[in-house]
C-alpha cells in the first residue's frame, strides 16, 4: 500500500496542484448549478485526474463480479454515479475503511483511506461537471487481480500452507449456524507466521459472518490441548502481517479449531437464497524462513480482550449502551493491531492507553463510523506503533445505538443482548500484542528517539 | 367486452371534470409558450417526430392497458395474473430470488400475450410514424383516464417540451439559468409536481407495484423504451452543443432507440428492465439542473404507477386510485427523499437495466447485484485494498 502511494507520488502532487484552485467549489450539489457560470479554471478531468485515482482504490471492488454493486472500469460507468462518489469520499464513507482522521496513530498498513489531495480532485471534478477530458490522454487500466487470489499474493507469493476446513452444506434458509471442525496442520517443525489470511472460497463469501481459528497440540495420551488462538477473521477482514522480529507461532504436529459462524440464505450477494454446497473456508499462512524462530527475540500473540462480561450486555429498545474494558501487562508490550468487534447495533470504538505514572490518557485509535460489514484490522507501522510499558492501561471502549437513527439496525424495537448470534451483541476487541522485555522496550524507545533526532521519524500524512 | 361500459364510465366522468378543469386553467393561463418544441424541430427534425410520437404512444398504451384488462376474452389470463400478483405479494425474499433467477436469460412470458402482442405491434408502428401536430396535442382527447391525472401529464410534457428547447436554443447562453427560470415558471402552475424527490418507496414498493412490467411485459419496454428517448435525447443534445458529438450524438440515441423496438435490444441497447431515470440515463442534464432533473422523474414515476393500478387486475374504483396518486405526486408539502438517497435509488437500478448510456458505450450491465439484493444485509465481503 505503502509503495502504490510513493509509486504515484508524482501524479499526486499534480493532483493537488490541480485540485489547489478549484477546492473552494466542492460541496456537493448547491455547485453543480454554477458549473457553466464560474470563471474559467483549470479543468480537472476523468482522463487526466480522476482515472487513476478511481482505478487504484475503487476498481478493486468495483469491477465485474466484484462485491461492490455497481462497476467503476469506464467513463461511461462511473459518470452518472459522479455526484455520489463526490459526496460519498468527501465524507469519507468511501473507501469503505472506518478510521477518524486526526486522532491517535495514523500511519496504518493496508489503509484504504483516500489522500485528501485525492478527495479534493474527485470533488472538483464533480463540481465541474464530471467532464472525461480529451479522448487521446490514455487510462492506465486497472489493475485487478482474481477473487480468489490470497490478498498478500503481490508481496509474498501464494501461501506456504493452505489448510482448509471440513467442508458443509448451508441451506438456503435458516438460522446462524456454527461449524467447528479441525484440520491438522501436518506441519513437522515449529514456524514463524509472517501474514495470514483466512478466506471463505467461492460462494461461502456470502454466508460466513466469521471464522476463529485456534492452534491446538496433541499430548502424550493422543488427546489435543489449545496452543493459542491462531486468527480470527469476520466480514471485511484483510489479514494479518507479523512485524519483523517477532515470532507468532505455528506448533509443530498440531491441528486448527475452527469456529465458524454462518448465516444461511438469503443474505449472499454471490448465491442468495440458494444453498451452497461443500462450503469450506481457507486459512493460508505464509511463514518466515527457517530458522527464523531462532533469531525471533519477541513472541506475538492475538488474543480477544473484553469489554466486560458480554453477558451483561443489555442494549433497550431506542437506547444506547457504552463498554468499557481496562487491561494491563506485568511487562512491556508493542500493539501491532487493533480490531474492534461488534454487530449491528455497535457505531463506535477507541482505543487509548493510561499512564498511572504521568496521569496521561493518550488516544491511539478511534473509530466514530464503525459498522459489521466491515471488520477491518488496523495495523499499526511497526515504527509508530504504541509501545506499552508495564502497568500503563489499555482503555478500550465501544458504544452502541438501538435507535432507528442507527442505519444498520434491523428493529430497534427489540431488546438486544449479549450472544453469538448476528442479531445479538458482542463486546470485545482483538489486539496483535509483541510481548517485550524491558530490555527490548528501552531499546526500541531509544531507536525512536534516535529516529526522531535525525529527523526520521514519520510525521502524520492526514 | 367487459371494458366497454367501464371505458364508457370513465370517460364520461373523465370529460365532464376536464370541462370543469379546463375553465379553471383557462382563467389561471398557460404559462408555456405556444411555440414551445419549435426550437427542437427546426434542429433536430427527426427526433421531434420521434418525441412526438412517444408522447402519444404513452397515452395510446394506458388505453391498450384499460383495454386487454378489461377484455372478457382475458377473463383466464387475468386470473391467473391475480393469483400470480397473489402469490408474489407472500412470497419471501429468498423465493422471489430463486423465481427470478430460474427465468434468468429466459423471456418472461406476459399474463395477455395473445392480446397484448397485436396491441405492441401497433404501438411501435405509432412510434415509429410521423403524427401531425393537431393529434398530438390531441393525445388524450379521448382518455379514459382522470381529468387532474392528463392534467398533470400534459403539464409535465409542456415542461419537458421546455427543458428540450432551452438545451438546444442556441440563444440561451446560460442553460442552468434557464433550467432554473422554467422549473420554477412550472413550479407556480396548479397541478404540477414539486422538485423534491419523492421518495423511491413510491414507485419500488406501493401496493399495485410490479403489475404493468410483470403483465404487460411487451407495452411496459415499449413504454420505458420511449421514456429512455426521451432522457437520452436530452443528455445527447447537451453533449453536441458542447462539441463533444464525436463521443455521442442525438442520431445515435435515435438509431438505438429504433434497435430497442425492432429488435428488443439485441445489439447491444437494451430494452430497459428498470425504470430509465435521469441520474442514470441524462446524469449531465442532472448536474445542470438537479430540479429540472427531479420533476422529470417524478413525472416518469407518476406515469409508471398509473399504468400499475391499470394493469392490476380486479382492482375496483381505479379512477379514484388514479386520482389518489395524483393529489401524491402533486403535493409539494409531502415527503421528499434526500437528493442523495434519490440519486443512489436512480443509480442503483443500473445504467444498463435502464436501457443503457446515451452517449458512450455499455456493452453489458454493470450491476453486480440486483436492486433486490441490494437492499440486504451481510453481503459485504472483504476485498483487498
Amino acid at each position: 500500500m505503502k509503495s502504490l502511494k510513493f509509486r504515484n507520488a508524482t501524479q499526486s502532487l499534480t493532483s493537488k496542484l490541480v485540485a489547489v484552485g478549484v477546492i473552494a467549489m466542492t460541496a456537493f450539489g448547491t455547485h453543480l448549478q454554477s458549473q457553466t457560470q464560474s470563471a474559467p479554471i483549470e479543468e480537472v478531468t476523468y482522463r487526466s485526474h480522476v482515472a487513476s485515482i478511481i482505478n487504484e482504490k475503487c476498481v478493486v471492488c468495483h469491477r465485474e463480479g466484484g462485491i461492490a454493486p455497481m462497476q467503476f472500469t469506464s467513463y461511461e460507468q462511473v459518470r452518472p454515479w459522479a455526484p455520489v462518489i463526490g459526496h460519498k469520499v468527501e465524507r469519507r464513507e468511501m473507501p469503505p475503511y472506518a478510521y477518524d482522521q486526526g486522532i491517535g496513530i495514523q500511519h496504518l498498513i493496508g489503509d484504504w483511506r483516500l489522500e485528501q489531495s485525492d478527495i479534493d480532485t474527485i470533488t472538483a471534478w464533480v463540481g465541474q461537471g464530471a467532464p472525461e477530458g480529451n479522448a487521446d490522454v490514455s487510462v492506465p487500466p486497472a489493475i485487478v487481480r482474481s477473487l480468489e487470489q490470497w490478498n498478500f499474493e503481490e508481496q509474498l507469493g501464494p501461501p506456504h500452507l493452505v489448510l482448509a476446513s471440513e467442508p458443509i452444506d448451508i441451506p438456503a434458509t435458516g438460522n446462524d449456524m456454527w461449524h467447528r471442525p479441525y484440520t491438522l496442520t501436518g506441519l513437522g517443525d515449529r514456524r514463524c507466521i509472517k501474514a495470514m489470511q483466512v478466506k471463505p472460497k467461492g460462494a461461502a463469501q456470502a454466508v460466513v459472518h466469521h471464522a476463529n481459528s485456534s492452534v491446538e497440540v496433541p499430548q502424550d495420551d493422543g488427546s489435543y490441548e489449545r496452543f493459542s488462538q491462531l486468527t480470527e477473521y469476520a466480514m471485511g477482514k484483510w489479514g494479518e502481517m507479523m512485524p519483523d522480529g517477532v515470532c507468532r507461532t505455528l506448533p509443530p504436529n498440531g491441528r486448527i479449531a475452527w469456529d465458524i459462524h454462518m448465516y444461511p440464505g438469503g443474505l449472499g450477494a454471490m448465491a442468495p437464497g440458494q444453498m451452497i454446497e461443500a462450503n469450506v473456508v481457507e486459512l493460508g499462512i505464509w511463514f518466515y524462513d527457517e530458522g527464523y524462530q531462532d533469531q525471533a527475540r519477541y513472541k506475538q500473540d492475538l488474543k480477544l480482550y473484553r469489554l466486560g462480561p458480554q453477558v451483561d450486555l443489555a442494549i433497550p429498545p431506542h437506547g444506547y449502551e457504552m463498554t468499557q474494558g481496562f487491561h494491563s501487562f506485568d511487562h512491556p508490550v508493542r500493539i501491532d493491531s487493533f480490531q474492534p468487534h461488534g454487530h449491528l447495533r455497535m457505531r463506535a470504538a477507541s482505543f487509548e492507553i493510561f499512564y498511572p505514572q504521568t496521569g496521561r490518557t493518550e488516544p491511539i485509535s478511534q473509530v466514530s463510523n464503525w459498522s459489521a460489514v466491515w471488520h477491518h484490522s488496523h495495523l499499526y507501522e511497526p515504527d509508530v506503533a504504541p509501545l506499552v510499558p508495564t502497568g500503563a492501561v489499555l482503555v478500550l471502549k465501544q458504544w452502541y445505538d438501538n435507535t432507528a437513527q442507527n442505519p444498520n439496525n434491523p428493529d430497534p424495537d427489540q431488546w438486544v443482548m449479549g450472544g453469538s448470534r448476528t442479531a445479538d451483541e458482542m463486546t470485545h476487541v482483538w489486539l496483535a500484542v509483541t510481548h517485550l522485555d524491558e530490555a527490548g522496550y528501552q531499546e526500541l524507545l531509544a531507536e525512536r528517539e534516535q529516529a526522531q533526532t535525525e529527523g526520521n521519524v514519520v510525521t502524520s500524512a492526514r | 367486452m367487459r371494458s366497454r361500459p367501464f371505458r364508457q364510465r370513465m370517460r364520461q366522468s373523465a370529460a365532464l371534470a376536464r370541462l370543469a378543469l379546463g375553465l379553471v386553467l383557462l382563467t389561471t393561463g398557460a404559462a408555456f409558450s405556444q411555440t414551445a418544441g419549435d426550437e427542437l424541430r427546426s434542429e433536430y427534425g427527426d427526433l421531434g417526430t420521434l418525441l412526438d410520437a412517444a408522447w402519444l404512444a404513452r397515452a395510446r398504451t394506458f388505453e391498450a392497458i384499460i383495454g386487454i384488462d378489461g377484455s372478457p376474452t382475458a377473463s383466464e389470463a387475468r386470473e391467473r395474473f391475480a393469483e400470480n400478483l397473489r402469490m408474489r405479494a407472500n412470497m419471501s425474499m429468498a423465493d422471489m430470488m430463486v423465481m427470478m433467477r430460474s427465468y434468468d436469460g429466459m423471456e418472461m412470458p406476459g399474463s395477455y400475450d395473445e392480446l397484448e402482442f397485436p396491441a405492441s405491434n401497433e404501438l411501435t408502428e405509432s412510434l415509429l410514424s410521423t403524427h401531425s401536430r393537431r393529434e398530438v396535442r390531441n393525445a388524450y382527447e379521448d382518455s379514459s383516464l382522470p381529468a387532474r391525472a392528463v392534467e398533470v401529464l400534459r403539464r409535465g410534457h409542456q415542461f419537458e417540451t421546455r427543458v428540450f428547447d432551452i438545451l438546444v436554443a442556441e440563444s440561451v447562453r446560460d442553460r442552468p439559468a434557464a433550467l432554473a427560470a422554467a422549473v420554477d415558471a412550472y413550479l407556480v402552475e396548479s397541478l404540477s409536481v414539486p422538485a423534491r424527490p419523492k421518495p423511491a418507496a413510491l414507485l419500488l414498493a406501493h401496493a399495485h407495484a410490479g403489475a404493468f412490467v410483470e403483465g404487460f411485459p411487451r407495452l411496459s419496454g415499449i413504454a420505458w423504451s420511449s421514456q429512455w428517448l426521451r432522457l437520452a435525447a436530452m443528455e445527447a443534445i447537451i453533449f453536441e452543443q458542447r462539441g463533444a458529438s464525436d463521443w455521442g450524438s442525438v442520431a445515435t440515441v435515435e438509431a438505438r432507440f429504433r434497435g430497442k423496438l425492432s429488435d428488443a435490444g439485441q445489439n447491444g441497447s437494451p430494452v430497459p428492465v428498470e425504470m430509465p431515470m435521469v441520474p442514470a440515463i441524462a446524469p449531465t442534464l442532472f448536474s445542470l439542473s438537479p430540479q429540472a432533473a427531479i420533476i422529470l422523474d417524478n413525472l416518469n414515476m407518476l406515469s409508471s404507477i398509473v399504468a400499475d393500478v391499470l394493469a392490476y387486475p380486479n382492482l375496483d374504483n381505479k379512477p379514484a386510485r388514479i386520482d389518489a396518486l395524483v393529489a401524491e405526486f402533486t403535493n409539494h408539502a409531502g415527503s421528499a427523499d434526500p437528493t442523495i438517497d434519490y440519486l443512489v435509488s436512480a443509480l442503483r437500478a443500473g445504467i444498463y437495466n435502464q436501457g443503457g448510456p446515451a452517449v458512450g458505450e455499455l456493452a453489458q450491465s454493470e450491476r453486480n447485484r440486483s436492486r433486490m439484493e441490494m437492499g440486504m444485509r451481510h453481503f459485504m465481503i472483504m476485498p483487498v485494498p
